[in-house]
């Protein structure tokens, strides 16, 4: 026995505690009742079997539904991480405006979700929106265009927004991991003579290994779970171009259909834990 | 035993956090506090949500009105109109719902689930003064569940500018060939025919529900058909046809270029400029206007019925939007009282004098504010009217609908197959709530 520890063991007991009542209670009940036919309409709870999550894989408009999520997840986590490292080589140089910049870029992610997607449906509005009228200026009339009511543009002007969301939040977490890098590294590269790629790809990039593990993480969990800021924009829309599985979750639930949307919330909820964990593995692994 | 005592002493904190946060789940504040019944109200707060268009100044000074009598706050929770409904269901669903909620009337109560969501008011002293048809269609089995003490018996109609019609000699058309031809002489004028807002998904299935009383005129059972799973919207060759040709608008660019971002507020200033020439909707809708865009006349707009599938017949909604009290509220008696003061004769005239969006009224001697478009639709149909399946046919999603006409406009989706599409999830809800014959 390991008499050495600071603290007792039944300190764990709270958070213990806690974490049972408020996730692995809910939890399992959720994946209870996503086998049965909970809905508003009806008191009584029946057991259905796996018929929900039938329902959800046989029907292609769901199908559709799981490809957006994970096109959202996986355009916003590379966009994110690169313009991220890329402003983060930037704003770790000593210059004049750099902690002005740091925190203009930053800004964003201390907004609402919600003010962000109103202010940007401002933005993107076809007749008064600025990015048609900065193109009128600019007088390229011939490319403005209704960005979120075209089928064609509406996921990808949803996910500039949530890059620049979040970009500064990814640029943060680089620039501390950045400033971690000692400088030994570095100057041995320039007595050597390597370029400044050599050092981005065989100093910078390896030693940032673990600021892009948190990234890629805490990124693709929150394009797999991206509600609001789609809720706002599009609702999903048009033509279902921007649903994605917690608008439908959403949906769902306020129909009545209880169990069938918690059916979808369990299949993101595995879903988010196979890609987080795959990624976490992967990234670990080559970190040893 | 001071190690034992420093361990009871953590074991109780840790007992009092786990309650303190328990704790945080029970109790709704102090909007719901204590008993409503007697004793000091001052300070206690009746949350009302609605969508964004529903409420008015007037709403807001009837509700200041009543809080300076009886020292109890309305807070109004505005929701965007696309989204009211899902809003409203969702906070009902979590046991989380507003004190009261706007409802459609008709059969469109029954999404809101009335027999567990919906308080009886069918006692109340108001409902003596209300008219026959605003106690039916605010009704479920038997029980009044809604006040509609401001009723609007509307219907809706493809409004135009008569001005503009008669400046580009436009005959007023009566099927749906002459629609078209006034579409296209529009479009040679430089004007857009059709202010058409597919982004708020109210709105779109008009085009398809105005069929709706020349189907039922063709099959007197087609409400019961579709109540009873006999037959589903897909087999009904009205409202086919009415998508088909509605699909024929858009690919003919009646809507204009920006149809799916378009949305409804902006619809004001875009019939009123003569920027578009002519939009379905609701027979109250110049008054509301001449509310929203300075310089608007009422009597400048003409109406005529949903021309498409060359339909001639006005169809009914149930009374528009009616008030409920959520059931589950801790404040049901500071509702009622709430509901009291606003059937007040004085406060429903001031109501009714303020609010012009008003057609007709629902209270026996209180005068409404029929437009003239309003009246000229309803005297051109003479017996042609008949209720819409919106307001009579259960789990009608009029959203779903405007939402899958979307994909139709985008090509992935034939008219046919929104039918059945929609059909699917009809069937799907109505299986879920146990409803006879699904």
């Amino acid at each position: 026995m390991n008499h050495k520890k600071i603290y007792p063991s039944y300190f764990i007991l709270l958070p213990l505690v806690l974490y049972v009542i408020f996730f692995i209670v809910p939890s399992a009940m959720g994946l209870a009742l996503s086998f049965t036919d909970w809905n508003a309409m009806n008191d009584e709870i029946h057991f259905v079997g796996l018929s929900h999550f039938k329902e959800i894989f046989a029907n292609q408009r769901y199908l559709l539904v799981i490809l957006n999520t994970i096109i959202f997840a996986l355009a916003t986590t590379i966009l994110k991480n690169v313009l991220g490292i890329g402003m983060a080589l930037a704003l770790n140089k000593q210059f004049k405006t750099r902690n002005f910049l740091r925190t203009l870029f930053f800004f964003p992610v201390m907004l609402s979700p919600l003010i962000i997607g109103l202010v940007f449906k401002s933005v993107y509005n076809p007749d008064t929106g600025i990015v048609n009228a900065v193109l009128g200026v600019l007088g390229l009339n011939g490319l403005q265009h209704d960005w979120l009511g075209d089928v064609n543009t509406a996921l990808a002007a949803v996910i500039i927004v949530e890059v620049w969301r979040l970009v500064g939040q990814n640029m943060v977490i680089y620039i501390a991991g950045l400033q971690a890098i000692s400088d030994d590294y570095l100057e041995a590269a320039d007595i050597d003579g390597a370029t400044a790629f050599q050092k981005l790809r065989y100093i910078i990039i390896p030693q940032l290994r673990p600021s892009i593990t948190i990234n890629l993480i805490l990124n693709l969990i929150a394009g797999l779970k991206v509600f609001d800021l789609v809720f706002v924009l599009t609702n999903g829309g048009p033509a279902r171009a921007t649903e994605v599985l917690n608008t439908v979750i959403y949906k769902e639930y306020s129909s009545g259909r209880y169990g069938f949307s918690t059916a979808l919330g369990m299949i993101m909820f595995v879903f988010t834990c196979i890609v987080a964990f795959s990624v976490l593995r992967a990234m670990t692994k080559e970190e040893d | 035993m001071k190690t034992r005592a420093k361990r009871l002493l953590a074991c109780g904190l840790c007992l009092g956090m786990v309650a303190g946060a328990l704790a945080g789940c029970g109790g709704k504040g102090d909007s719901t506090e204590g008993s409503s019944t007697s004793g000091d109200k001052s300070g206690k707060v009746l949350t009302v949500a609605a969508s964004q268009n529903w409420i008015v100044d007037v709403d807001k000074e009837l509700a200041k009105k009543f809080e300076e009598e009886t020292g109890i706050k309305i807070d109004f929770q505005l929701s965007p109109d696309d989204q009211y409904q899902t809003i409203v269901k969702s906070k009902l669903n979590t046991g989380e719902g507003p004190d009261i909620f706007f409802s459609y009337s008709g059969t469109k109560l029954k999404d809101f689930n009335p027999e567990k969501n919906m308080a009886d008011l069918s006692e109340e002293p108001w409902v003596a003064k209300l008219q026959k048809w605003a106690i039916d269609t605010s009704s479920y089995d038997g029980k009044l569940y809604a006040q509609n003490t401001a009723g609007v018996d509307d219907t809706n109609g493809v409004l135009y500018k008569k001005s503009v019609f008669e400046e580009n000699n436009i005959k007023v058309p009566a099927n749906y060939a002459e629609f078209k031809t006034a579409c296209d002489q529009l479009q040679a004028a430089g004007v857009t025919p059709v202010y058409e807002f597919v982004k708020d998904l109210w709105h779109t299935h008009y085009w398809m529900e105005g069929a709706s009383s020349l189907a039922l005129a063709n099959n007197p059972e087609l409400y019961n058909e579709l109540n009873t799973n006999k037959i589903g919207f897909a087999d009904v060759p009205e409202f086919v046809t009415a998508l088909e040709q509605l699909q024929e608008m858009e690919k003919a660019g009646y809507f204009g270029e920006n149809h799916m971002s378009n949305i409804y507020d902006n619809s004001y200033d875009a019939l009123a400029s003569g920027k578009y020439g002519m939009i379905i909707i609701h027979g109250s809708y110049p008054n509301e206007m001449a509310m929203n865009i300075d310089g608007v006349n009422p009597d400048d707009y003409g109406m005529f019925v949903s021309p498409l599938v060359d339909n001639e017949y006005v169809t009914l909604t149930a009374g528009g939007t009616t008030k409920c009290i959520n059931a589950n509220s801790d404040n049901v008696d500071l509702a009622k009282q709430y509901f009291a003061f606003l059937a007040e004769d004085e406060n429903l005239k001031t109501l009714y004098a303020e609010k012009t969006t008003y057609v007709s009224s629902s209270v026996e001697g209180i005068e409404a504010s029929p437009t003239a478009a309003f009246t000229e639709l309803m005297d051109a149909a003479g017996d042609k009217k008949n209720p819409g399946a919106e307001a009579s046919v259960y789990f009608y999603d009029g959203g779903k609908i405007s939402e899958l006409c979307q994909e139709m406009f985008t090509g992935s989706l034939s008219p046919k197959q929104v039918l059945e599409q929609y059909d699917e999830t009809r069937r799907a809800l109505a299986k879920d709530a146990g409803q006879e014959g699904f």
